[in-house]
């Protein structure tokens, strides 16, 4: 499969500091690469560097990239835009708008930001501005996608909207994506780059983690709750939050309604 | 094609709505008027009173444009040209498109208002819209290098490209009194060849050395271009 980023031994200094050095990794369109790495380690650097934005100090960077879509892990505070505005203006960049405007009202829809089409993104919150920075990115229609902090402020259902999204893009178009702890979308990775060490390690479909969901339960009295494996539950008193893989929390729900149990909250983690 | 409509529109309306184009265009504005307050005046030396304010005027504007966004915004818009060559030729494109406003103003208002004691020549009229175009460009280059050098800090910047401004304004002076400045003067923009051509002769003919000075003005645009181009791709 065709490269689309290839990097070879790169560093970045800036201001005296080498922020990471040594780092070699390629990608193809079914590449998603998880960039995992404490604060300060150069995570939102590298996917500038990967932009074209910075330039390497050493090493090579080598895009075969038509378009680079580029999110960036805080949305510009004071653009001077209306929401759909801003869509419009800069989908208009390389082509016509009348094609992209279809394209905008869909992804205006599936994020739910049709409220707000025409208000300026000044006034938005930061939810609404990351989802304007995640739309703009993918109208480039790009090669490559790059996500800093991608789900950075965004509520439970905006999420789960772009981890569907991204995984329809699997295959199709390269996606680089960093996050400092594993959550929801680190699942979605086929390979990690650890950045501190510059390692990169693949991570295999039988290996790659399930999605799962909490459930947390207020417990009737004197059950003991016995038949959940002690790994899978954290006793709290008379609360708990049960940990199970998506596809089994149906069937126990149906279990813990059936003993008596009261369903507090149930959440991806 | 490097220059992109759609970025240009995305300038004028971000420039417009920063609303920071009223300091400067009201300001040229209103000079114009007062300017011109008595009529019957001689067509030559005031145009190149008012080329050398649009050469003012023109840094302050291409400042301003070159402060619009925030270091994430000018991100984002790098990836989304993807090219900060094309980044750089919109800002200029917005710049240019200021400088035709206010170049039309200077040049127009005189003459739908018959300030003039003569009637134009049309030799006249493209001299003095080709100085008021140069020295629109001087004022260009001038703002936009030293917004993208951002020397220690903004007030900086601003300081730097006055003292540029008023030295190459002087700069036959400077050299009369010390000559051995003529070389380093070489690096300020040639204003003064520029005025030099607005002569109250009558009739207006084109004075020897016109050519030899436009010349020159070309070769210091493409250099001032290709130096601000490179410095520009060396700080982003």
């Amino acid at each position: 499969m065709k490269v689309v980023v290839e990097v070879t031994d790169v560093g970045k200094v800036i201001g005296g500091r080498q922020i990471f050095e040594h780092i070699s990794f390629s990608c193809t369109r079914d590449t998603i690469l998880f960039v995992r790495g404490g604060n300060g380690t150069g995570k939102s650097t590298l996917l500038k560097m990967l932009a074209g934005i910075y330039e390497p100090t050493a090493g090579e960077v080598r895009r075969q990239t038509k378009y680079i879509g580029y999110v960036p892990e805080h949305f510009p505070e004071d653009i001077r835009f209306k929401v759909k505005e801003y869509l419009l203006l800069t989908a208009s960049f390389h082509g016509t708008v009348k094609d992209c405007e279809a394209r905008i009202m869909e992804y205006m829809d599936l994020f739910g930001l049709s409220p707000f089409e025409n208000k300026p993104i000044a006034a938005c919150s930061k939810g609404t501005k990351q989802k304007v920075g995640i739309i703009q990115a993918l109208l480039m229609e790009p090669d490559l996608l790059l996500l800093d902090e991608p789900l950075t402020g965004l509520d439970q259902e905006s999420q789960e909207a772009i981890i569907r999204l991204l995984q329809s893009f699997c295959g199709t178009v390269a996606i680089i994506f960093t996050a400092h702890e594993d959550g929801p979308i680190t699942e979605l990775a086929t390979h990690v780059l650890q950045i501190e060490t510059g390692e990169v390690s693949t991570v295999g479909q039988s290996v790659r983690r399930k999605r799962q969901k909490e459930i947390h339960i207020m417990i009737p009295a004197g059950e003991k709750m016995m038949f959940i494996p002690a790994g899978q539950i954290e006793m709290n008193g008379r609360t708990a939050v049960i940990t199970v893989e998506q596809d089994s929390s149906d069937d126990m729900l149906r279990k813990l309604l059936g003993m008596g149990c009261s369903i507090l909250e149930v959440r991806n983690k | 094609m490097m220059i992109r409509a759609g970025f240009i529109h995305y300038q004028l309306k971000s420039y417009l709505r920063s609303l920071t184009f009223i300091p400067p265009v009201t300001m040229f504005v209103a000079w114009i008027v007062i300017f011109y307050t008595y009529s019957g005046v001689p067509i030559m030396s005031s145009y190149v009173i008012t080329s050398v304010s649009l050469y003012l005027v023109m840094t302050w504007v291409a400042m301003n444009v070159f402060s619009l966004e925030t270091a994430t915004e000018k991100n984002l818009l790098f990836v989304q040209l993807k090219s900060k060559h094309a980044y750089l030729l919109g800002k200029w494109a917005v710049c240019f498109l200021a400088a035709l406003v206010l170049g039309a103003i200077a040049i127009l208002y005189p003459l739908i208002f018959s300030m003039f004691k003569e009637p134009i020549q049309s030799v006249q009229f493209i001299v003095a819209v080709l100085g008021h175009l140069v020295a629109a460009v001087f004022g260009m280059l001038i703002g936009s290098f030293f917004s993208i050098t951002k020397l220690e800090s903004k007030r900086f910047a601003w300081l730097s490209s006055m003292l540029v401004i008023v030295v190459s304004l002087a700069k036959e002076g400077i050299v009369e009194m010390a000559h051995f400045f003529q070389w380093i003067l070489l690096l300020f923009p040639p204003i003064h060849q520029v005025m030099r051509h607005f002569t109250d002769e009558t009739p207006y003919v084109i004075a020897n050395g016109y050519w030899v000075d436009a010349l020159w003005i070309l070769v210091y645009v493409v250099g001032g271009y290709t130096v601000t181009l490179a410095l520009f791709k060396r700080r982003e």
